[in-house]
Parts: C-alpha cells; structure tokens; sequence
C-alpha cells in the first residue's frame, strides 16, 4: 500500500473533487477517468484498488451530507465498477506489457528478455 | 441563432465518454489488426497486442456507459432479446439504438477473441481452449486474413458509428452534419493510433519501425480529422452548430481547433515526415495533446450540440 504524501494528497483532492461534484452523472464518469488516471500513474493494477475506495469514500460523505438526492443505488454500482475498470485498464495494461518475456527498450530498440 | 423547439435528447457525460472510448476502441482494434496484416514482425505483433489488450474492456466500459444512461438500468437485456420471447433476439433495423447495440454485441466477439489470443501468444496466459479457437483466427492463412480485414472494419463502423448516432437526430446542430460520422472516425483512428503510440512508448513495447508506423497512421487520421471538422465548421455557418453556439464556440476555437488539432498536427507532422522535433519530446506531447484534444471534441458535441433549445 502506498503511503507517500505526494499520492496520499493526490488521491484526497480526486476524493474531495467527488464529493463536490457528486450532485449529477458527472461523478460517476469522474469515477472512471480518476481511475483510469491513476492507473496511467501507477502504471500497476492496484490502481483498481485506490480508485474503488476513493469512489467509495466520495460517494459515503455525499450520502451522509445530503449532497447526493437519495440513496442512489445504480449510480453506486456504476461508479464503483468503473472506476476498477478505469484503474485496470490504465495500470493493467502496463502490467501485462511487462508480463511478457521480451519487452524491448524505448531507447535502444534492442530485445531484451 | 434561430428559435428551435426540438427537445435536446439529455445526453450526458456518460454518453460523451461513451463516444470517446468507443471511438478508441474501435480505432485502436483498426489499428492492432492493421500492424497484424501489414507488419509481421515480433516488434509489430506486440504493437498489435496492446490494441488487443485494449479494445475489450474499452468496450465493456462503454456498455456500462450506455447501460447507465438508460434510466432503468435494470431493463438493458431488452435491447437484445425481446422481453415477451425470450431468448429471441431484438433487432430492429429501422432504429439506430437497436442497430448501435448490434454493433457493440459484433465488436464484442471480434475484440473478446483477439484479448484471448493476445493474452496466449503474449505468454501472459496460456488456456488451450483459447490457443486452439483464436490461433487460427490471428495467425497466417486466409481465415486469419479474412477475420482480421472484417474486425478491422468492424473497428471502424464502432468509431464511426456514434457519429452517425448524431446525425440521424433530429436536433438542428446534429441533422444537417454528414461529415460526423467520418469525422468521429478519424479521430477514433487517430486517438487509437496515438494511444498504441504513448503506451509503446512508455513501456518499451514494440520496436522502433513500428512506433513510427504508429505515429504515421496517427498523423495521417488526424490530418483527414481536421479537414473533416474544417468541412463540418464550414457547413456549420449555413445553419445551428456548436461551433458557434456561446461558451462551446469558445471552447472550439480556443481550445480544441489549437491544441487538439492544429499543434498536435503540426507536431507530429514534422516530426514523422521532416524529422524535426519543434518542442523536446514532441511526438509524445502532439499524441497526447491528440488524445486530450479527440476527447473534448466528443464533448463539444454532446454539449454543445444540445446547447441550440431556445425554451418558449
């Protein structure tokens, strides 16, 4: 699990823009943007992971404050899974490139396995 | 701008990503099956991959997007089987919601057949039943030929559809546009080609001939983009358009027609084809700004083009 300041702030502020957007759909694509971005970031899968409870942490503090018109609960299930789908096709792809045996280098162009 | 009374359809942002990402999956599938025919070495087919990898759950993130914007989520299996017979199928030709659904049901099987191959020839895993029904289908001989010439076009009536989605609409911004659908096209190519490209090139993947072919097809679907959409503006003027509708006009002009088209073009341009890189990393910024560029687009038109209802 990452801890650093730097992610610990990013990932608290793409939790805050959820929850002050979180009124109409456009939290719910946010959802998957944010995950697909940090995915790019990460560059691993685990950013599945950091983006579900970002969403999650979001979607619980616009319910508890009302910010949210009801319980909705289609727009929970969405947002959660596409903001997995957003940090596993972000972070994913780059772990499934480096789970090949022979990656060539950016620089050199030469294989290495 | 003329009064209209034509209710705008309510379309969202779940459908101006679903036009992105379809695009780009449709486009990066195009282009992965392009490399496979035309390339052929182990650097292409591992360019090819990354399309493969992509194009899949691209797809299922847009039907999750489509599925949303129904209203009742719950009743999206209606658009593919009738509910009173089940499991008959639902067709109907007449309707372009209908014909959309098929289109993604037929890109499914394409683009679900080709991740298993790319996931077994990658060596990232090794199921037989997917080695011995997608093999035949991705490598050498004529069924591999043919399945790769129908995905590929298959790819690009996905990225070209939702611009025809438009333009059967009957609002005024939309109806009188033929260029959307080639438009959204292009820069589905464009955004797949650019996306194949920055993955390359931050992993390491593929060789270096075969991220210039990239950044070349890349080039080449933007610079088709920008004479489509300067086309589409200049249809624009004769009627409503979001090109020139308020704060999207500003968008277009400010925004989108510099850096998501003209400087990503020119970058690119001189680096492919004079070798000349105007900015450090310029091949590398011109497909990003690409991509952000195709992204706003998709927005300017769902937006913008629901901006024209004047209530009365």
């Amino acid at each position: 699990m990452r801890t650093d300041r730097r992610f610990l702030a990013v990932l608290g502020l793409l939790t805050l823009i959820q929850v002050l957007v979180y009124y109409d759909h456009f939290a719910v694509a946010l959802a998957f943007l944010f995950g697909l971005g940090l995915g790019l970031w990460l560059r691993s899968w685990t950013a599945a992971v950091y983006a579900l409870a970002s969403f999650a942490v979001a979607f619980a503090i616009a319910v508890a404050i009302g910010w949210t018109e009801d319980a909705r609960v289609w727009e929970a299930f969405f947002g959660s899974v596409l903001a997995v789908l957003g940090g596993l096709i972000g972070g994913g792809i780059f772990d499934l490139i480096r789970r090949e045996p022979s990656v060539e280098s950016p620089s050199h162009g030469a294989v290495t396995t | 701008m003329q009064d209209v009374f034509v209710t705008p359809p309510g379309w969202s942002w779940d459908i101006a990503l679903y036009f992105f990402f379809g695009g780009l999956a449709g486009g990066a599938y195009f282009v992965a099956n392009l490399l496979r025919l035309v390339g052929g070495g182990a650097g292409d087919r591992q360019l090819s991959r990354i399309g493969h990898y992509l194009a899949f759950p691209l797809l299922i993130v847009c039907t999750l997007l489509l599925i949303k914007d129904l209203g009742r989520p719950e009743r999206f299996w209606h658009m593919v089987f009738q509910s009173e017979r089940f499991p008959a199928l639902m067709f109907k030709w007449w309707s372009p919601i209908s014909f959309g659904t098929w289109i993604l049901v037929v890109f499914g099987v394409f683009s679900v057949l080709s991740l298993g191959h790319a996931l077994v020839e990658g060596g990232v895993a090794r199921p037989p039943l997917a080695r011995r029904v997608t093999r035949p289908l991705h490598e050498g001989g004529l069924l591999a030929t043919v399945f790769l010439v129908l995905g590929a076009l298959w790819g690009l009536v996905l990225a070209s559809y939702t611009g025809m989605l438009l333009m059967v609409n009957n609002a005024p911004t939309w109806s009188h546009d033929p260029f959307l659908p080639p438009l959204f096209m292009a820069a589905g190519v464009a955004a797949g080609a650019a996306s194949l490209y920055l993955i390359a090139h931050f992993t390491g993947a593929g060789d270096a001939s075969g991220r210039r072919r990239l950044l070349r097809t890349a080039t080449y679907a933007l610079a088709l983009e920008a004479l489509l959409l300067a086309a589409s503006v200049i249809l624009g003027l004769r009627g409503v358009s979001p090109y020139f509708l308020g704060a999207w006009a500003l968008l277009f002009w400010l925004v989108i027609a510099p850096f998501g088209v003209a400087l990503p073009l020119v970058l690119l341009w001189m680096a492919v084809f004079r070798g000349r890189y105007l900015i450090r990393g310029a091949p590398v910024v011109g497909a990003a700004l690409l991509l952000a560029g195709g992204l706003l687009l998709r927005v300017l038109e769902v937006f913008g083009g629901q901006a024209y209802y004047v209530p009365y």
